[in-house]
């Protein structure tokens, strides 16, 4: 479990503070969407999960083991992808050779197979690769890793549309119940079939914590037509197709799927929509 | 103390090298050329005078490559935290599930320990090609291990000096000369722990600037108190100034270790620029 207890964070006295008085806990077993606008704190909350950043009180730790001791029992049960990486000019190969030792479930099968969905050779030069070809490389390495946490930051960035789903596909397919998948991000679209718990950052606190099942039990996503009683709607967007729609599900026997982009837009310029997230059911 | 595995040092040891093997290649081909170039052409600019200069002409090429040797090592010292001079290369090396002292020690054994091997060996390999160089033209330089008999000769000046007796204190100077070599990258594992870029040079700069600072503030306003006391100061037994000097190496070059290791536990992925801490 990831535990994050009263976090006050800030980079330094000259900036904002990033977070302040933040608490998030996250459990086994869920592949978390992790949302906010810009400048919100999303790669801040990983860095600081994988103990790249501390705060003074260590608010942060994994399994009870504070994060910022960054122990190899902590690190090895942790990968992290970052949105900008280096990879050195070795092949795929030769670097899953390299690295495999430091992470004692690594499953040579599993790379093969990731790679092999990805339409990467194990054998291809890593210095010859596109950036979008780099970062397949990379998640397929850290699947194999087969750690318990999975940190993706905007993993989605840089792939092509075919890519995106070979990503789902294999992300889906790797999943198990002792694993978290954090997975931080602004394609909401690329992975909202996959997550099953939002958390979305707001300046520096946290502005919805919660499962899609319980979103869809609360709010309705709904296209109206032009025209259409909109008197219940928390959020509207236009669109060719009609009018976007939020709005509560008050006893709705059939729930909607869950739109993450106009969840996001409706919470973040609508705080009606958190207290109906928020209020006893 | 966390458990140290050896295991895991030398996985990330393995690591530094095998993940760019062409940059060490180029590395050992740069410290090869260094010694055989100047070697090759001091020799060959001299070779003239022989027979009757030939020991100051091997001596010369000898001092110049232990010049090199130093320079090398304080460069290769000074590269010890590459690995933490981008925010990409900080966030590999800090995931990596090792702990801190294996991570630095892996460091020192491929900056300091592993340098000096692949240093040595580009040196008789640089010597081989000199000697064979000379062999060729039909000119016989011989064979020579400049290292040591330059560190024979630093022993010979401070032997004849007139604070020491001939002959004693010999292993105390000796090792006086090791340990400043200690020093001298250890001095340099700091700098490029503080020096996020250019730690070489800015390390150079920063001690200068530091030495001349404590030479005007604090030493030459001492100069008419040491003048006074000059008598007294050579009556001190030549013994416990060698001794003071091992211990003052000892104890500089445990600091400079010391806090580069503080501060690369302490590093996070997002620091100042150039500065890292």
């Amino acid at each position: 479990m990831i535990s994050i207890n009263h976090l006050n964070f800030r980079y330094n006295f000259h900036r904002p503070p990033v977070f302040t008085d933040f608490s998030l806990e996250i459990g086994d077993g869920q592949i978390i969407g992790l949302l906010g606008k810009n400048g919100t704190g999303k790669s801040t909350l990983l860095y600081l999960i994988c103990g790249l950043l501390y705060d003074k009180k260590h608010s942060v730790s994994i399994d009870g083991i504070p994060s910022h001791e960054r122990r190899p029992e902590t690190l090895q049960r942790l990968f992290i992808v970052p949105e900008e990486f280096e990879l050195p000019p070795i092949s795929i190969r030769q670097y899953a050779k390299t690295h495999s030792g430091f992470y004692p479930n690594f499953s040579e099968k599993v790379l093969e197979d990731t790679l092999r969905e990805f339409e990467l050779s194990p054998d291809i030069h890593l210095g010859s690769l596109s950036m979008g070809q780099k970062k397949k490389a990379y998640i397929s390495f850290a699947l194999a890793a087969q750690t318990d946490y999975l940190l993706l930051d905007e993993p989605t960035n840089g792939l092509d549309i075919p890519s995106k789903s070979q990503f789902r596909k294999v992300v889906a397919s790797q999943m198990t119940e002792q694993r978290t998948i954090i997975i931080s991000t602004h394609q909401v679209h690329d992975v909202e079939m996959l997550t099953d718990r939002v958390v979305l950052l707001a300046e520096d606190r946290l502005l919805l914590d919660a499962s899609l099942n319980d979103i869809a039990e609360r709010l309705r996503f709904e296209v109206r037509p032009v025209g259409a009683d909109l008197s219940d709607a928390l959020y509207i967007e236009p669109s060719i197709a009609g009018t976007l729609v939020v709005a509560p599900a008050n006893g709705f026997s059939d729930t909607t799927t869950v739109n993450l982009e106009l969840l996001f837009n409706a919470l973040t310029q609508n705080p009606e929509v958190v207290k109906t997230l928020t209020q006893p059911s | 103390m966390q458990n140290f595995s050896l295991r895991r040092t030398l996985m990330l040891v393995r690591r530094i090298i095998t993940t760019d093997p062409q940059r060490w290649r180029n590395y050992a081909l740069l410290i090869y050329l260094a010694y055989a170039i100047p070697s090759i052409y001091l020799l060959n600019s001299t070779r003239h005078l022989q027979p009757l200069y030939l020991n100051d002409m091997l001596a010369n090429s000898a001092s110049a490559a232990n010049t090199i040797s130093i320079i090398l090592s304080m460069l290769a010292a000074s590269l010890t935290f590459k690995c933490m001079n981008s925010k990409t290369k900080r966030l590999d090396f800090l995931t990596l599930p090792a702990t801190h002292l294996e991570k630095f020690v892996s460091l020192l054994l491929v900056y300091v320990i592993l340098f000096q091997i692949v240093n040595f060996l580009a040196f008789l390999l640089a010597d081989l090609t000199q000697y064979l160089f000379f062999l060729v033209q039909g000119v016989n330089a011989g064979f020579m291990l400049p290292l040591f008999s330059s560190n024979f000769s630093g022993i010979s000046i401070a032997r004849d000096s007139m604070l020491f007796t001939q002959g004693e204190h010999i292993w105390q100077i000796t090792l006086i000369l090791y340990l400043a070599t200690i020093c001298r990258i250890a001095t340099f594992i700091l700098g490029s722990a503080i020096f996020r870029r250019q730690a070489f040079v800015l390390t150079i700069l920063f001690f200068f600037v530091t030495g001349m600072g404590l030479l005007t503030l604090v030493i030459l306003p001492l100069d008419d108190v040491l003048i006074l006391n000059l008598d007294f100061i050579r009556k001190i037994d030549a013994g416990t100034i060698c001794n003071a000097i091992i211990l003052a190496e000892l104890a500089w070059t445990t600091a400079c270790c010391w806090l580069s290791y503080r501060m690369f536990a302490k590093a996070s992925v997002i620091t100042s620029k150039n500065i890292g801490f």
